[in-house]
C-alpha cells in the first residue's frame, strides 16, 4: 500500500491554522463554553495526574453533565 | 440519532469488551474514528445544559433586588464571546454598587449569594455551578467607560451585558499579567477588532505603546 505525503510549505500551515482560528470564533457561543468546560476537565485531570492541585471544571459536581460534557465531539 | 443510538445499542451489548470489528462497525454508524458514540454538533442544543443560563439568572436576581448594577461579563468570557475559547477559571462579573460609600463593601453580595445556597471559596462564588468573580470598579476610569459601553446580549435565553470586543481587550491590556497578554494575542489572531476604535481607546488610557510592544512587533 502507498503513502501519498502532501508538501505544505510553512506559510500553508500558518494559513490553514489561521483559518481554524477564525472559524472557532465564528462558533455560537454556547458552543465556545462547552469547548471551555472541556479544556478544564483536561487542565484538571492532567494536573491530578501530575500531582498538582487545580481548579476543579465548572459543574464538576454535577456527574451527568461531566458525562454530556465528555461525550460531546467537538 | 437514529444512527447514534444503534451504535451505542451495539457496544453496550459487548459490555466494553469491543472486538476491533464492533468498534469497526459502531464507527461507521456513528461516524467517528473512535468506537464509543459521541455527540453530533447539530444536536447540542437538545443535549447539553446550559452552561452559563442559570448562573447569569441569579445574578440577573441580584440585580432586581438592588444589590448590584449593570452585571457585565468581562474578561476572558467576554474575549470568548467574539474570539475563540481560551482556559479560564472564572467568569468575571463587573458591576456597580448602588449607594456605595468610598470603601467597596462587597459583604452584600457574598452574603445574599449564600443566603441563595452558592459556596463561597476565597475571591470567587460558586454560583450554579460556575465560579464567578464581582468586580467593581473603584477609581478605574476605563472599566467605567467599558461598563458604560457594555453591549445587551442574550447568553442561553438570559439577558445580560457583556464588554465590547475592544473595551474588553482593552482592560485586559490594562491588568497587564502574562496570562492576559496571551489571551490578547489568541483573540485577535482569530477575531480582528475595530482598530480605529481600539487604537482610540488604548491611546486615550496610555496602553497604545505597550499594545504596540506586545502585539503589534
Amino acid at each position: 500500500m502507498t503513502n501519498y505525503q502532501t508538501v505544505r510549505s510553512n506559510e500553508d500551515i500558518y494559513k490553514a491554522k489561521a483559518e481554524v482560528r477564525r472559524m472557532r470564533a465564528a462558533e455560537p457561543f454556547e458552543r465556545k463554553l462547552l469547548a471551555l468546560v472541556r479544556m478544564q476537565m483536561m487542565d484538571y485531570s492532567i494536573a491530578r495526574s501530575a500531582g498538582r492541585t487545580a481548579r476543579k471544571p465548572w459543574h464538576s459536581e454535577d456527574k451527568n453533565r461531566v458525562k454530556i460534557y465528555a461525550s460531546f465531539q467537538g | 440519532m437514529k444512527r447514534l443510538t444503534r451504535a451505542a445499542k451495539l457496544l453496550g451489548k459487548l459490555g466494553g469488551e469491543t472486538t476491533s470489528a464492533a468498534r469497526a462497525e459502531a464507527s461507521r454508524l456513528n461516524g467517528t474514528k473512535g468506537g464509543r458514540p459521541r455527540m453530533r454538533a447539530e444536536e447540542l442544543s437538545q443535549e447539553i445544559p446550559p452552561i452559563l443560563g442559570p448562573t447569569l439568572e441569579l445574578i440577573n436576581q441580584l440585580e432586581r433586588e438592588e444589590i448590584i448594577q449593570k452585571p457585565t461579563i468581562g474578561g476572558s468570557i467576554a474575549l470568548m464571546y467574539y474570539a475563540q475559547p481560551v482556559k479560564t477559571d472564572d467568569l468575571d462579573v463587573f458591576c456597580y454598587i448602588p449607594n456605595r460609600e468610598l470603601l467597596i463593601d462587597l459583604g452584600p453580595i457574598y452574603r445574599r449569594l449564600e443566603e441563595l445556597g452558592c459556596k463561597i471559596n476565597n475571591l470567587y462564588v460558586n454560583v450554579k455551578g460556575v465560579d464567578v468573580q464581582f468586580l467593581v470598579p473603584a477609581n478605574e476610569p476605563l472599566v467605567e467607560e467599558a461598563l458604560a459601553n457594555a453591549a445587551p446580549v442574550s447568553i442561553d435565553n438570559v439577558t445580560t451585558h457583556i464588554f465590547e470586543y475592544e473595551y474588553a481587550l482593552a482592560v485586559k491590556a490594562e491588568a497587564n499579567r502574562a496570562k492576559d497578554w496571551a489571551h490578547i494575542a489568541t483573540a485577535v489572531e482569530s477575531a480582528a477588532p475595530n482598530k480605529e476604535k481600539l487604537d482610540a481607546i488604548l491611546s486615550k488610557y496610555g496602553l497604545l505603546e505597550k499594545w504596540r510592544r506586545k502585539i503589534e512587533e
